[in-house]
């Protein structure tokens, strides 16, 4: 189970979801939509998902039609918080272990989720989404949660295929957040835009170990690709270490530049971050929480 | 600037596997990283298929190279070559070892060192004396405290190395009374020993510098050969390797000039292998093992062994009829004997024998040969005065009798009936009693040895007992010891032992090189055996078949030992009367550069 100080979850207390997006919610919630809510005001019909409350059930259509619907109003509605939590072998990588801190910002996130009344789905993916734990609603369910987190990422998948996020449904309309290291050959670009697409809010976490932004080591080595078990033979100086640095910045103003483009909030820790002190600033200045 | 031992400098072939190591593409650990795709054009100008990869410029491997160049350097001791001055007299000592003989400093060592004594001679002031000792197992003093430059350079020449080992304490001590009061003397060592020769523990009176010949030197030798005669002949030979390296070659033996076996050897480093024939084919006597191998001592790959002849003893038995000792004698396969009666010795007592035995009787001239007098009659015999009967008792052996004549005795149930009063000459010692009286004597006159029994072989019961026939054996090997040099084998410059058949006059040697020597009575040791080979010795007048000896030149076992250095000289002050050139090792320098560039290297490969 991810290991959060007190302090900082009670920093966490204090913040909500951020809601500069309307959101259609199937619970009555703290937050206005502009969509559907529960007020006396009919909005729409929608499918019967497994979690909604069966008060709002339209028994009626159900006997015409033999099919469950919502009832959708206009007003206060519950938002969604999705976590896509990467657990490709490269998430296990690094010292510290960058899957251990993608699993504490997922805890936070988590917390503030609950705290914020939202629904929270989780959802691991490597090659494609094969973890999913259905959304969960209420502070109780913080448990359940932080253990799925912890058994997500705990064992590591296959590698990394960002076309597999294009694969997500959320439950309905609110925060998607991808948790992953974006060191991958495949095209980012496409599944992130296919995320943010959809309406949703969709904000992008980059963890990385300190040796992958600073590699501290030199001499010769045979490197090994933890994802594919590929090899690279490298003589490690002061020169290559700078060309390693301008790939990086390279690679991160790309994956920057593909957030921009689509509206994608960006932030990156190192594993190796006191998110006691740096995980709230940066959710704060990025808008995913207020 | 020399080098004093420039096969040093082969350990720069080390450069080789040193640049190799920064060219051969070596295994690299392994790190496992997140993803390869940040370092893919890092290393396309780094990876190659081949498994070598360009030499890029490195202060590390100058560094490295520099050092090696330092170390060899260092090792192969550099020299400078400086003058220095004599005061007053010098002593030249030239070792005279086996080792001397290395042509690893060509011609030899100890050519080299004849040459540098010629000219540190020759560069001495004219009223400086000069004094040459060779430096052998013991001193010599080739020429003592001359002003004569030619004497000076004869005497060096006459000089030669040796066999064996030396003696440097015998010859520092000569040279320490050479000095002349009051006269400033200095000694100079020319020698390849590196140890013996600190002049701090020699506590000599006068400063030594020591010159050095030679470097590290590869030796495979026969120390050792032995042949031995029985049922077959059979040889030993031992070959040691003296160098640091192992050394690999065929041992050849020949037989009588014919080759006989051939036998490839390997011999690690300082070690020692012996081979052995136990059937050597029959007939041989002069047996020669060679080595194939050509190293820098040629003097140790041939050696000589010989295979003793069986020994035959002519014996002349004067009697009337003697059963006992005819037979004891006819035991002997190395008698040859011959019987004749009292009357009948006259008609054959100048045909040569080696022993004659009068038993009852006593000739009328003492033959010019060994002789055995049993129950002599009384009167006078030859050295003896026999008196009357005397009552006999048990025979005991006498405290101090020769050995040979008296182990296998076994007297503890011989007794005898009667015997002889002897009053013998002083020459004669009793070795058996008989009641207190003494029964049997032997002794040597001159060349001639002679043996007095003393009671009838009838009135005793000892001819019954196993032990008569071996005393009779071992008494004629005493009168008769029938081999004309003392041995089969000695060292290079030992002295040889020669034990003359009776009768002969001279004894000619042959040496190996052709020439012969001749000795003549009394027939001192024969001393002209610096040249290795077999030599023969023929006495004259005699037999035609002659006695072999082989005559080697091992070497002695580690006896050489490279010197790190040159000591300098030592105490003394030194007035301008003369000077001469001898190598300063500098060698020292480059350690120490040696060490400064260790330094280096630690310091560049810290950085990097």
């Amino acid at each position: 189970m991810p290991d959060l100080e007190p302090d900082l979850l009670r920093k966490l207390e204090r913040v909500t979801l951020s809601g500069r997006w309307q959101v259609a919610g199937s619970a009555p919630g703290p937050r206005r939509s502009v969509h559907h809510g529960s007020s006396p005001e009919f909005a729409d019909f929608r499918n019967y998902v497994e979690g909604d409350d069966l008060r709002r059930v339209d028994w009626n259509a159900y006997a015409r039609l033999d099919q469950l619907f919502l009832r959708l109003h206009a007003g206060e509605e519950m938002g969604n918080l999705s976590l896509l939590l990467d657990r490709s072998r490269s998430m296990h990588a690094g010292r510290p272990l960058k899957s251990h801190t993608a699993a504490r910002i997922a805890a936070a996130l988590v917390y503030v989720g609950l705290r914020s009344h939202d629904r929270v789905t989780l959802a691991g993916w490597s090659g494609h989404i094969d973890r999913v734990v259905p959304p969960q609603a209420g502070i109780r369910s913080l448990r359940l949660l932080w253990d799925c987190i912890e058994q997500i990422l705990s064992r590591p998948g296959g590698p990394t295929d960002f076309a597999a996020l294009g694969a997500f449904r959320a439950p309905g309309p609110g925060t998607v957040i991808v948790v992953s290291d974006f060191l991958s050959e495949t095209d980012m670009r496409r599944g992130l835009q296919a995320l943010a697409a959809r309406g949703d809010r969709v904000a992008a976490i980059q963890v990385l170990a300190p040796d992958e932004l600073d590699p501290d080591f030199s001499g010769d080595w045979q490197l090994i690709d933890v994802e594919n078990d590929n090899t690279l033979d490298v003589t490690v100086a002061s020169r290559s270490i700078r060309r390693y640095r301008a790939n990086l910045t390279a690679h991160t103003e790309e994956l920057q530049s593909i957030c921009r483009r689509a509206g994608i909030s960006f932030l990156r820790f190192s594993s190796d971050a006191a998110l006691d002190l740096e995980l709230l600033p940066a959710l704060l200045t990025a808008g995913v929480v207020q | 600037m020399t080098l004093l031992r420039p096969a040093a400098l082969a350990v720069l072939v080390l450069a080789a596997p040193i640049v190799a190591l920064y060219v051969l593409r070596l295994r690299r650990p392994e790190r496992p990283i997140s993803s390869t795709l940040l370092w893919r054009g890092i290393v396309e100008d780094m990876r190659a298929n081949a498994p070598w990869q360009r030499l890029r410029p490195s202060l590390l491997l100058a560094v490295q190279l520099l050092t090696l160049a330092a170390l060899a350097l260092a090792l192969a001791e550099p020299a400078v070559s400086h003058s220095q001055e004599f005061a007053g007299d010098a002593v030249l000592i030239l070792d005279q070892s086996y080792s001397m003989q290395a042509t690893d400093a060509a011609p030899t060592r100890f050519a080299q060192a004849q040459a540098r004594a010629r000219s540190i001679a020759s560069q001495m002031a004219a009223t400086s004396a000069v004094s040459v000792i060779g430096m052998g197992k013991q001193p010599s003093l080739a020429i003592a405290q001359s002003t004569d430059a030619g004497a000076i350079g004869d005497a060096i020449d006459r000089l030669h190395p040796g066999a064996g080992s030396v003696n440097v304490s015998a010859a520092l001590s000569l040279a320490a009374s050479l000095a002349r009061p009051g006269q400033q003397t200095q000694a100079v060592v020319l020698t390849d020993r590196s140890s013996g020769l600190k002049p701090a523990s020699l506590h000599l009176p006068f400063p030594v510098t020591v010159i050095r010949f030679g470097s590290i030197r590869r030796d495979l030798g026969i120390v050792g050969f032995s042949a031995n005669a029985g049922t077959f002949a059979h040889a030993l030979v031992r070959v040691e390797n003296l160098g640091a390296r192992s050394a690999s070659s065929d041992l050849n033996l020949y037989g009588d000039g014919r080759l006989v076996d051939v036998r490839p050897i390997t011999v690690a480093a300082r070690s020692t292998v012996s081979l052995t024939w136990d059937r050597l084919p029959s007939g041989i006597r002069r047996l020669e093992a060679r080595l194939s191998l050509h190293d820098h001592m040629p003097e140790d790959k041939t050696a000589w062994a010989v295979i003793p002849e069986p020994v035959q003893r002519r014996v002349l038995l004067v009697t009337q009829s003697d059963y006992y000792l005819e037979t004891a004698l006819a035991l002997d396969p190395s008698i040859a004997l011959q019987v004749v009666t009292p009357a009948g010795y006259s008609a054959v007592s100048h045909s040569p024998v080696d022993v004659i035995m009068f038993d009852g009787v006593v000739p009328p001239l003492r033959p010019s040969t060994s002789i055995a007098l049993i129950d002599p009659p009384g009167g006078s015999a030859p050295g003896v005065r026999i008196g009357r009967e005397l009552p006999g008792g048990p025979l005991t052996t006498v405290s101090g009798a020769p050995r040979a004549l008296t182990r296998y005795a076994g007297l503890a149930e011989a007794h005898v009936a009667e015997t002889r009063e002897i009053r013998s000459a002083a020459w004669l010692r009793p070795i058996l009693r008989a009641g207190g009286a003494p029964a049997v004597l032997v002794g040597a006159h001159g060349p001639d040895r002679e043996a007095v029994i003393g009671f009838r072989l009838d009135d005793s019961d000892w001819p019954l007992r196993i032990s008569f026939p071996l005393f009779v054996h071992a008494l004629v090997q005493y009168l008769a010891p029938g081999i004309t040099l003392g041995t089969t084998s000695i060292a290079s410059g030992d002295a040889l032992p020669v034990f003359p058949s009776p009768g002969a006059g001279t004894l000619l040697i042959t040496r190996p090189d052709g020439t012969t020597d001749t000795l003549r009575a009394p027939f001192p040791p024969y001393t002209n055996t610096t040249v290795p080979g077999i030599y023969a010795a023929r006495p004259q007048p005699g037999g035609t078949s002659a006695v072999l000896v082989a005559v080697n030149s091992f070497p002695p076992a580690r006896s050489d030992s490279p010197a790190p250095s040159i000591s300098r000289p030592v105490g003394g002050t030194s007035a301008s009367s003369g000077r001469v050139t001898v190598p300063a090792d500098v060698s020292w320098i480059a350690g120490l550069l040696v060490l400064f560039l260790l330094g280096a290297e630690w310091w560049v490969g810290m950085r990097s």
